[in-house]
């Protein structure tokens, strides 16, 4: 099995036990930007008040996952994560936290087609802000990375007021301009 | 080889070194390709791209998982997907080494 398709049997258990999601991470920033190898896939689920056992059961002759949540430090939100024994390849659920950007890119979140199926992803915009704020905590090069690839790629198709807006609660305002600057002496 | 408009070169006078030289990237030359690889970018559907990332890591785990079985010749199946898993697994320690470094 490959690691697409374990991704696409994720998005039919979710869908099938009513778990709304999107794919984010490397898989959305290699959707609106520049691809690159990836070992993991990230999801945001808001799974309510719903159990995920029955999910993760489902998953378990390709998943291992860990029925414990844990606690993701750069972001503090609460995730599953789960292991392909195979080839070490993981897949990670973060639960929608009440943080103001986290559901506003939630509900902005678009279907696209994946495979035989479908995918929801956020906008390139959402993967930007999402992006820059995990490169000011975690200080890791490839999220810097993706944000100059999609910032490169969907040139002229952003909304940058929307993008600013939320820069600018976040303290990611002066990195963004700088990028988006530089980015444009390409064009 | 001709080197400017009149200006002819003997190769075999050519040292290793000069080729390093010659074969040093331009600014030009980086931004260009840079160019390329994002109007490449730009003709891929969002679909392919949602695509590419999974497809890069099987066929980059295929391609380590040659080389681990020409380093160690007669290894299990078993065994070799251990070291492509202690591989990744240093992987992700470098790259959380590089981020704690700010490199």
């Amino acid at each position: 099995m490959t690691s697409n398709e374990i991704v696409f049997r994720v998005i039919e258990e979710l869908e099938r036990h009513g778990v709304p999601y999107m794919l984010v991470g490397s898989y959305s920033s290699n959707a609106f930007g520049i691809a690159r190898s990836t070992q993991d896939a990230d999801f945001v689920i808001e799974a309510g008040d719903r159990s995920l056992a029955p999910v993760f059961q489902a998953l378990s002759p390709i998943i291992k996952f860990d029925p414990q949540m844990q606690l993701e430090s750069v972001t503090m939100t609460l995730r599953f994560i789960g292991q392909v024994p195979v080839t070490g390849f993981k897949i990670e659920l973060f639960l929608t936290s009440n943080d103001p950007h986290d559901q506003e890119r939630f509900r902005r979140r678009k279907r696209y087609p994946f495979l035989t199926g479908h995918a929801f992803l956020p906008s390139p915009e959402d993967v930007l802000l999402q992006k820059m704020r995990w490169y000011v905590r975690a200080k890791r090069a490839k999220d810097l990375d993706d944000v100059q690839n999609v910032l490169a790629v969907q040139a002229g198709k952003l909304d940058l007021p929307y993008i600013r807006q939320w820069a600018d609660r976040h303290g990611t305002r002066e990195l963004f301009e700088r990028l988006l600057t530089a980015v444009q002496g390409l064009q | 080889m001709r080197r400017g408009r009149d200006e002819w070169v003997n190769l075999s006078a050519i040292r290793p070194s000069d080729i390093i030289l010659m074969m040093e990237p331009t600014p030009e030359l980086i931004e260009a390709l840079r160019r390329e690889e994002i109007e490449d970018a730009r003709r891929l559907s969002v679909e392919r791209k949602l695509a590419l990332g999974g497809e890069l890591f099987d066929y980059a785990c295929t391609i380590t998982l040659a080389g681990i079985r020409m380093q160690n010749s007669g290894v299990t199946e078993e065994k070799a997907y251990e070291i492509l898993r202690q591989r990744l697994a240093l992987g992700r320690r470098l790259e959380q080494m590089r981020a704690e470094m700010g490199v």
